[in-house]
């Protein structure tokens, strides 16, 4: 009896063990990318050129980035950021032809994309309408963003190119379609090669979308502007920082 | 919904021919008026609706109250209820966060860290303008400056009026009400002074706000440690132009629209980068505004009794003080007020004392009785010098202050100043084109005040085709000259 | 309390009081009131005004017409228009007005360039 017991307690504490060092495993696993980029970027002697592009999030985590780097001599950041642009709106800016033109004149070490923000609208080409929210055009989006993506791909530039997710808004129409839209970026740019970051959850608040929360310091401040969408200086750092630690440059 | 769009062209000229339509009938078309403002002011939430009718619904009350009152003490309690509301009102959307995070620091310094209940609240376009319509209303019926209103629709449409709800100017509801109940008339001379007010408007947000902003403004005040000195001067010059011409601009288009419906709204900006003094500064900057600062504000301050010696300086350096608070819930914003309240009392202080030894020495002067005190009768080419010096102290004065005003943070100011006064660097973001859009803005400021209306009194005999020609030939270049998207007015945010 | 009380128009026993820097706009307050007539004569002037205008824009900012229906919500009345703009849009580059927009603005852009 006693010996059972003990050797049940040996079954508990090994299974205990296992359970420890298949957690451990994981957690390696799951850092190891970010740790090899950490050495990656961290070993380079010269100075790396982060570009960000996209819309005016994107224009948010650009100025982030900045603030976060702007006593740093080893890496230079560089902004191409379009309010109110996004993929759909071809008519209006059209986001390959200027993403070509920037990385023929820039080399770009590392590259962030964050857009998507504007694209929840109607896509019409060739004299079709695809209204958001049906199959059609999450087809048709995909279709566009595959387009763009290609533009990132290993024939035009050697930079590290990550794909910022969208974070949540106020609105929560208007999540529910970012969710959507992350999800197709997500799904492309595993297809594309593109490392795809997730900012979804860091920007919850209680499982839902708070204007506040800790900020770099652990201090609770207001991370998002007036209108539910954009970034306050406090958020910026926050956004920034964290795609900064995940793609190892800091 | 903003002016500079299509979707407001179509409005307004919708509105237009329907109020004109019912020009003969006074409630329908004050029911249209009233329609359309909400609509308009729906564009950007309709929950917004709710609280502009609420806020309206505490003033129309209050006056209806203090109409049935000749007690004095119901009368106070009365006016002190609706004013409370209307700054609580003000408070708890535009206030409380700031307050928050304000107890956030006094903790931290403190070092008893506590995460302070901020609460998820959504800032209503020009709640401050439409608060401050409604305070006004109340306390000139307390004061018997103006009769109350009993016709809700006159007083919902008071405060909710289309051209100037969202940013101004601050119509008085004695200017105001009286139009309404007059037939509209359109006279040639509103008609093309409308369209050219509207056209210098549009210019000036679409083209001169706009490109002084992005080439310029933006990118030094983003990382101004890292910007040349020659930059971060010019992008202080260039601010101040910027936020008037972002501001007088809207208020150009709100008298303009105003004026083709049929209603005439009084000057909010008049030249103020040409002001010689701080005091003509505020006569000329916002006038709605600081007017109103000074009769409801200051005088609330000061009491009956005749304002003097410290007690004034204590007032006036208040009203500042309150009034650089109002454009923003940040301490940039009250340090800006700071600033305008010390170099007041200062202005006021050296001006009262030159005025009563130059008395002393000058008897007679006193006697002509025609000096009030901080004009200084002057004379030849020493008035010159000091009216220019007057003019060099006041503009420096201006845009070194709207270093605050800019600033998100007073490390972004301090930052600011300290690399401005290294005096290093030469022009990056500063081009001739900048430039000369900085300079030439400063420089009309010089010419008559009343170029405008001269302008539309010699071009009031062109005809239609003329006048449409003139107005969508200009327009258009402005529009194609300027940016694609239009980024919301300053003074929304106010 | 009286119906007098209330009675437009909402007349100011302290006029003189406020502050002489917010004096109406003198040239029109000067200006002698027009007739019904007049003024109504004045009101077509304006929205014919108004509608020459509107056609300057229609014929010189095509694009952005097409820019402006696609901004709309979809359903089948704004593809009409959509449809409409971009042939409008065609025609218009065909002959020649939408071709002034890329025209100046790109004149516009050498000048604000211009470096020291």
């Amino acid at each position: 009896m006693f010996m059972s017991l003990r050797h049940l307690e040996t079954t508990a504490l090994l299974n205990r063990a296992a359970l420890l060092l298949l957690t451990l495993a994981a957690a390696c696993y799951l850092a190891a990318p970010v740790q090899a980029q950490t050495t990656t970027f961290a070993a380079r002697k010269h100075a790396i050129t982060v570009a960000v592009i996209g819309d005016s999030v994107a224009h948010d985590l650009g100025r982030g980035m900045e603030d976060l780097f702007a006593k740093s001599r080893r890496v230079r950041v560089i902004r191409r950021t379009k309010f109110a642009t996004g993929l759909v709106r071809t008519d209006y800016y059209n986001w390959n032809k200027v993403a070509r033109a920037f990385l023929r004149r820039h080399k770009p070490d590392v590259i962030f994309i964050m857009l998507g923000g504007n694209d929840h609208q109607t896509i019409r080409r060739h004299g079709k309408r695809y209204d958001p929210g049906t199959k059609a055009w999450r087809g048709e989006y995909a279709r566009l963003v595959s387009h763009f993506m290609r533009n990132f791909s290993s024939k035009h530039t050697h930079a590290k190119v990550y794909w910022v997710s969208l974070p949540p808004v106020r609105s929560g129409k208007l999540s529910a379609a970012f969710r959507t839209i992350n999800a197709i970026d997500r799904y492309e740019a595993k297809k594309h090669g593109i490392h795809y970051l997730s900012i979804w959850k860091k920007f919850l608040g209680g499982g839902r979308y708070s204007s506040f929360g800790d900020n770099l310091k652990g201090v609770k401040r207001r991370l998002r502007m007036q209108d539910g969408q954009h970034f306050t200086e406090d958020g910026r750092l926050l956004l920034a920082h964290d795609v900064a630690l995940a793609a190892g440059l800091r | 919904m903003l002016f500079p769009t299509p979707q407001f062209a179509i409005f307004f000229f919708a509105i237009f021919l329907a109020a004109w339509a019912l020009h003969a009938h006074a409630e329908p078309r004050k029911a249209l008026l009233l329609g359309a403002s909400y609509v308009f002011y729906g564009w950007w939430d309709w929950r917004f609706m709710g609280l502009l009718a609420g806020s309206s619904a505490i003033n129309y009350l209050a006056g209806l109250g203090l109409a049935s009152s000749k007690d004095k003490v119901l009368r106070k309690r009365i006016v002190i209820t609706a004013v409370a509301l209307d700054l609580c009102i003000l408070g708890v959307f535009k206030y409380y966060n700031f307050f928050m995070n304000s107890l956030t620091d006094v903790t931290l310094a403190l070092g008893l860290h506590r995460d302070m209940p901020f609460l998820e609240i959504i800032l209503p376009v020009g709640i401050s303008f439409f608060t401050f319509q409604g305070i006004s209303y109340v306390i000139d019926v307390d004061r018997g400056h103006i009769k109350p209103v009993r016709s809700p629709l006159d007083l919902f449409l008071y405060i909710s009026f289309f051209p100037q709800l969202v940013a101004g100017p601050i119509v008085r509801a004695s200017h105001f009400l009286p139009q309404l109940n007059k037939t509209p008339k359109l006279n040639r001379t509103a008609m093309t002074f409308g369209f050219l007010l509207i056209l210098n408007g549009m210019f000036k947000k679409l083209v001169v706000a706009h490109y002084i902003a992005a080439g310029l403004v933006d990118p030094v005040f983003a990382e101004p440690a890292r910007a040349t000195s020659t930059d971060l001067i010019a992008a202080h010059y260039a601010y101040a132009v910027q936020v008037y011409c972002d501001f007088s601009a809207y208020s150009d288009i709100a008298i303009g629209t105003a004026a083709l419906l049929g209603f005439r709204f009084r000057k909010n900006f008049d030249r103020p980068l040409g002001a010689t003094s701080l005091a003509q500064l505020w006569n000329r900057w916002h006038i709605s505004l600081s007017t109103w600062l000074r009769d409801y504000l200051y005088r609330a301050l000061r009491g009956d009794k005749r304002d003097h010696g410290v007690r004034m300086y204590r007032n006036i350096f208040l009203t500042m003080l309150l009034g650089g608070l109002w454009h923003g819930a940040n301490w940039t914003f009250v340090i800006w007020g700071a600033i305008h309240g010390a170099g007041l009392c200062t202005e006021r202080f050296i001006k009262t004392r030159w005025h009563a030894w130059r008395t002393a020495r000058q008897p007679k002067l006193s006697t002509l009785g025609a000096a009030a005190v901080g004009d200084v009768p002057s004379s030849g080419g020493s008035s010159r010098f000091a009216t220019f010096m007057g003019w060099l102290i006041t503009f420096h004065l201006f845009t070194l202050a709207a270093v605050f005003f800019r600033s998100p943070t007073f490390g972004v100011a301090y930052s600011y100043f300290e690399t401005m006064f290294t005096f290093q660097g030469g022009p990056h973001y500063l081009t001739p084109f900048l430039l000369v859009l900085t300079a030439g803005a400063v420089a009309v400021q010089f010419l008559p005040g009343n170029v405008i209306e001269k302008l539309a009194e010699k071009t009031k005999t062109w005809s239609p085709v003329s006048l449409g020609l003139l107005f969508g030939l200009v327009l258009l270049l402005t529009e194609m000259i300027g940016p694609q998207g239009v980024a919301p007015f300053i003074y929304f945010r106010f | 309390m009286t119906d007098e009380v209330f009675l437009p128009p909402y007349t100011s026993r302290a006029r003189h009081w406020i502050s002489r820097s917010l004096e109406p706009i003198r040239r029109i307050g000067r200006a002698k009131a027009p007739s019904d007539a007049e003024s109504m004569s004045n009101v077509r002037g304006a929205a014919i005004a108004m509608l020459i205008a509107f056609a300057v824009f229609a014929l010189f900012e095509s694009e952005g017409i097409r820019h402006f229906t696609r901004d709309l919500p979809g359903n089948a009345f704004t593809d009409v228009l959509v449809r409409g703009a971009d042939h409008w849009h065609a025609l218009m580059k065909e002959l020649g007005p939408a071709r002034v927009q890329p025209a100046v603005q790109e004149a516009f852009d050498r000048l604000r360039h211009i470096r020291w």
